[in-house]
């Protein structure tokens, strides 16, 4: 009786790692063929069959990528993505905040920031083209980061209500009646037991901007030139660069990957947060 | 003075704290927003040098009667519903198989992490050399592994849409993943015994004591997806490009082709608020239900 | 007391020096953004930036875009304004959008100046993608135009000669007319283990293949419905897409589709190249490439079996056949007026188009082709060819066609038109509409579209182009 059963949980555990090994598989393969593209020579695309691993590490990939534009555009991208966080890290938090102290009859009013993300980034960018074209703010910077606020600053705010509701109330109100201002009572209080949630958002309001397309395409023109768009543009008429697509692509998915990695418990923390108290 | 400024900062501080960004929010949200409402009145074409005319509800109705969006609007739906199914079933069971204790754990999960995080127009792309169907891994693989014909995945109307589906879902079930694993470590093992001692299966414990007790945080991060879903631009614009032929078109796609490969600012933001409207439809019911079963 | 004073005069000096020099330094060299679409087509302008920078005092800044993108991201950028580009390529289908809305400067002064030899010019290219309202506003890049191309050996062979004479009572020859073609296609499309030219097939071999992508495929149909005196518009801005003739020119093109390879519709430029030169088809209309790259053993099957003829037309009542090969996209250069230096920008474009063309024209790196006669009456520049002989066959061929060549629509709205008419045409194509039918839908929207871009300015840019047609003998009575 009891053989069996072991027996029945072995395989049930070796059936369970083998799925979760095709899972595994599946979702790493385009990376290993986009990585083993980005170190292919000229000959070793369009054959049949495919090559699965290129002869050698050539790095010429690279090198030309990053001549052709790749490296501004991290550059642009990084400039984006960074200031875009602060703005989110800074006015996100105090915008939760606020908005806690002044609905504090607990409405859901979280799901309200979900309403802007419901709006098609369409809607948002026609008519910041047209006025960022009347401030003459057209391929600039400003114009990238401010348009990227629009959707990062809610969500920021959407997980930060989260984070706080977190945060039992009696210990902000025993700082209030020590005599704290309430301005103290957020910096000194409020803010360190908010860190491991800054995280989650820090790691958000960089990436979203970092990854961003639509607002990329129609914004930039010369001066700036984010990752995003710099990539579609090595597809030429008939010849595409795709080593260099390849090759920039790898460079562009390598702050998040690290970064998600590195601060997994924490970026999980905060996806299943938003998801479970949302 | 500066005694009497500071406790007014004080009471107000929610305010003074929420100003700034709502400033931004107001302007950078609403403003476009509400501008776009207001261009969807207007003809604005900006391949003629006229300029814009007041025409009412004209767009709407001319886009009632256009095929091209019902049908946009079709495959927006599709993409949305079968994306959904798809990516809640892969998410769902793949969060089933990891819930159990074993070394490495938390490296593997997190290599589950990484679509997720990763530009969709760099997914696009991965997919485009894997979906090329003379020179890519994929049909030689099902070629010569499962002796099943090259699948003409981007150039056949049928299955172009599928392949989208396809890619997305693959980006984002683990996020799927990752709400239902955080959702299962807040169900008491003591649950998980007691059916066990009782004698039930795994298949009658995950049906009937976990789905239900996961079942609105799955609906919440399914509502997440669907909104973003209709969203879904990066994708059809590097593999298909809307085709073959109008395929791959759908609601958001054609708003964009509208606006910046035509050049009809009304038309376009007449799409936009319409499909604006579509989501938050959808939103509503699936909001509905989640406040039910809460 | 003097060391100060000559100190300080000395530091005056030098200040103004490096003052003068510095600005003297930004008046010299002014730097001019080109944008033009990339890949081999951008290639041209590589090349010359070196000896550009070198005679004119300016820095060079090249903007490759993407290939479906150069609409877009022109009007886009003419929309906003911020000057991001002096120099454009584009495609003339866009010449009347940036006209009417005056993104361009007229040429005519410059050319006055330091002419750039227009009659050299093919007549076509110049008058009709160069010129709008009279004025000239762009100079030739590339003078496309879609050829027919086919197989020599296969219609050289005695035995099929004799068994094409045998089953449709003429002699086998290289098609004049569209029902010839038919004909011919359906004669050469054998399946695998079949005889064709004294060979046993290996593959299915088709007798034609044809362009399926949505960007140019229309001009497919208009080889067949312009030879039939069909065009765009009727002089009253009426769409004359769905008459009689129209419907029978997409007839004669879904039949010719049963004798094509079955991916034929998903064909962009690379794949239906790829089809006639690597031997899967015995004809093809396309545009003048396969010529070249069809004579480089490393990627032609069919080196020295290539033939090149005018596009077949259509038989008029008086027994003339009328051709009508569709100058098919094609690219100019024009200076934007945002452009800091007109009078350089001018110059560089008389070097591109005028002293530098032959050479890139006959390169086998660049995708440009030859706009002008004295590029045709030059076989001997074009290398790529094994013999004099075969260059001067290949130049002759093309200049058939470029001389006879229909224009695309220039008019503004061209990009909302030739969508509608590519949709309509893929519907007829998949047979998921009867011809008629899609034509007929493909004419109420081009009304819709007139209408909402203001049908009195569309008339009256229309008027002025077909007046110009009209002058050159290209309109239907």
């Amino acid at each position: 009786m009891k053989t069996l059963k072991a027996k029945k949980k072995k395989i049930n555990t070796f059936v369970a790692f083998l799925l979760i090994g095709i899972f595994l598989l599946v979702t790493l393969f385009p990376f290993f063929w986009m990585i083993s593209t980005s170190f292919k020579i000229k000959g070793e695309f369009f054959t049949r069959p495919p090559i699965f691993i290129p002869d050698r590490f050539n790095f010429d990939a690279y090198r030309a990528a990053l001549r052709s534009g790749g490296q501004k555009a991290l550059i642009d991208s990084f400039i984006i993505a960074f200031i875009s966080m602060c703005i989110a890290l800074i006015l996100g938090t105090m915008g939760a905040y606020g908005l806690r102290e002044l609905l504090k009859k607990g409405k859901n009013y979280g799901f309200w920031m979900l309403i802007i993300e419901m709006m098609p980034p369409i809607a948002v960018v026609l008519p910041l083209f047209i006025l960022f074209k009347y401030v003459h703010l057209l391929d600039t910077y400003p114009a990238l980061i401010l348009g990227n606020t629009v959707f990062v600053l809610p969500f920021a705010i959407w997980l930060l209500l989260g984070f706080l509701e977190d945060i039992p109330i009696p210990i902000e109100e025993a700082a209030l009646i020590d005599g704290c201002s309430k301005f103290q009572v957020f910096s000194h209080i409020i803010l360190p037991l908010l860190r491991s949630g800054l995280i989650p958002v820090a790691f958000f309001s960089f990436i979203l901007p970092w990854n961003e397309f639509l607002m990329a395409l129609v914004f930039s023109r010369t001066k700036v030139t984010p990752l995003t768009v710099v990539i579609p543009s090595l597809v030429m008429s008939d010849t595409v660069a795709w080593e260099q697509v390849a090759g920039l692509s790898v460079m562009a998915i390598i702050p998040p990957v690290i970064v998600a990695m590195v601060f997994q418990r924490y970026i999980i923390r905060g996806l299943t947060f938003g998801a479970v108290k949302g | 003075m500066l005694g009497h400024m500071r406790q007014w900062a004080n009471r107000n501080i929610g305010g003074l704290f929420l100003a700034p960004s709502f400033l931004i929010i107001i302007l950078i949200c609403a403003f476009p927003l509400i501008y776009s409402i207001y261009m969807s009145f207007f003809s604005w074409e900006l391949a003629s040098p006229l300029p814009k005319r007041f025409i009412g509800v004209e767009n709407y109705l001319n886009i009632f009667q256009d095929s091209r969006f019902w049908f946009s609007l079709l495959r927006s739906i599709y993409i949305v519903g079968i994306g959904a199914i798809l990516q809640m079933v892969l998410g769902f069971s793949l969060g089933i198989l990891l819930n159990r204790e074993f070394k490495g754990r938390n490296i593997l999960t997190s290599f589950f992490l990484i679509p997720v995080v990763i530009s969709p127009v760099v997914i696009a792309f991965m997919w485009k050399m894997i979906y090329s169907e003379q020179y890519g891994p994929l049909n030689y693989i099902l070629n010569v592994v499962f002796y099943l014909k090259s699948v003409p995945w981007l150039s056949n109307t049928s299955v172009a849409l599928l392949s989208i589906v396809i890619a997305n879902s693959w980006e984002w079930f683990p996020l799927i993943l990752l709400v239902t694993m955080g959702g299962l470590q807040n169900i008491p093992d003591d649950y998980i015994h007691a059916a066990q001692i009782d004698g039930a299966s795994g298949w009658q414990i995950t049906r009937w004591i976990i789905i239900p007790l996961l079942a609105p945080v799955l609906l919440t991060i399914t509502l997440i997806r669907v909104i973003e879903d209709f969203k879904l631009f990066d994708l059809i614009y590097v593999l298909t490009h809307g085709g073959p032929g109008m395929s791959t078109e759908t609601l958001n796609y054609l708003t964009y082709l509208k606006g910046f490969k035509f050049f009809s600012f009304g038309y376009s933001s007449a799409l936009s608020i319409l499909q604006m409207i579509v989501v938050i439809g959808i939103a509503a019911i699936l909001v509905k239900k989640i406040l039910i079963k809460d | 007391m003097l060391r100060w004073r000559i100190f300080s005069l000395f530091l005056v000096c030098f200040v103004f020096t490096v003052m003068v020099s510095g600005a003297a330094w930004n008046q010299v060299r002014v730097t001019l953004n080109i944008a033009c679409d990339g890949g081999a087509n951008i290639a041209p302008f590589e090349w010359l930036k070196d000896q550009i920078e070198a005679e004119l005092p300016v820095n060079i800044v090249l903007h490759s875009l993407p290939f479906e993108e150069v609409y877009s991201k022109l009007k886009t950028e003419f929309v906003a304004e911020t000057g991001a580009y002096d120099i454009v390529v584009f495609f003339p289908k866009m010449l009347g959008d940036f006209v009417i809305n005056d993104y361009l400067l007229p040429l005519d002064g410059f050319n006055e100046k330091l002419s750039v030899k227009t009659d050299d010019i093919v007549l076509p290219v110049l008058e009709f993608y160069c010129k709008a309202n009279n004025k000239l506003y762009a100079l030739p890049y590339d003078g496309d135009v879609l050829a027919m191309w086919y197989r020599k050996d296969l219609f050289e062979n005695p035995e099929e000669q004799a068994a094409f004479q045998e089953k449709y009572g003429y002699e086998l020859q290289p098609p004049e007319t569209w029902d010839q073609w038919l004909d011919i296609a359906e004669f050469f499309t054998r399946k695998k283990g079949e005889n064709l030219a004294g060979e046993v097939l290996e593959e299915d071999f088709y007798g034609c293949a044809t362009y399926g992508q949505r960007d140019f495929m229309y001009a497919w149909w208009f080889n067949r419905y312009a030879s039939m005196g069909g065009s765009y518009f009727d002089e009253n801005l009426n769409p004359m897409i769905n008459t009689p003739e129209a419907i029978q020119a997409l007839e004669n093109w879904v039949a010719s589709l049963q004798y094509s390879p079955p991916e034929v519709l998903t064909y962009g430029f690379d794949e239906l190249q790829a089809a006639f030169i690597s031997g899967r088809c015995a004809m093809e209309i396309n545009w003048t490439d396969v010529g070249r790259v069809g004579s480089n053993p490393t990627v032609s099957q069919v080196v020295g079996k290539i033939g090149v003829g005018l596009v077949p037309g259509f038989q008029l009542p008086d027994g003339n056949i009328l051709h009508r090969p569709v100058l098919a996209a094609g690219r100019v250069m024009s200076i934007t007026k945002t452009c800091k230096a007109p009078e350089l920008a001018f110059e560089i474009l008389r070097l591109m188009a005028l002293d530098a063309s032959l050479a890139y024209v006959s390169s086998s790196y660049a995708g440009m082709d030859p706009f002008r006669i004295s590029h045709f009456e030059t076989p001997e520049a074009f290398g790529m060819f094994s013999s004099y002989e075969e260059a001067k066959e290949y130049l002759d061929g093309v200049r058939l066609n470029i001389e006879l060549g229909y224009p695309e629509l220039t008019m503004q709205g061209s990009a909302q038109y030739m969508d509608i008419l590519s949709l309509a045409l893929s519907q007829a194509l998949a047979k998921q509409k009867t011809p008629q039918e899609a034509l007929d839908w493909a004419a109420s929207e081009w009304n819709k579209i007139t209408d909402s871009l203001g049908r009195d300015i569309q008339k009256q840019y229309y008027q002025s182009l077909i007046q110009s047609w009209k002058e050159n003998g290209y309109w239907f009575d």
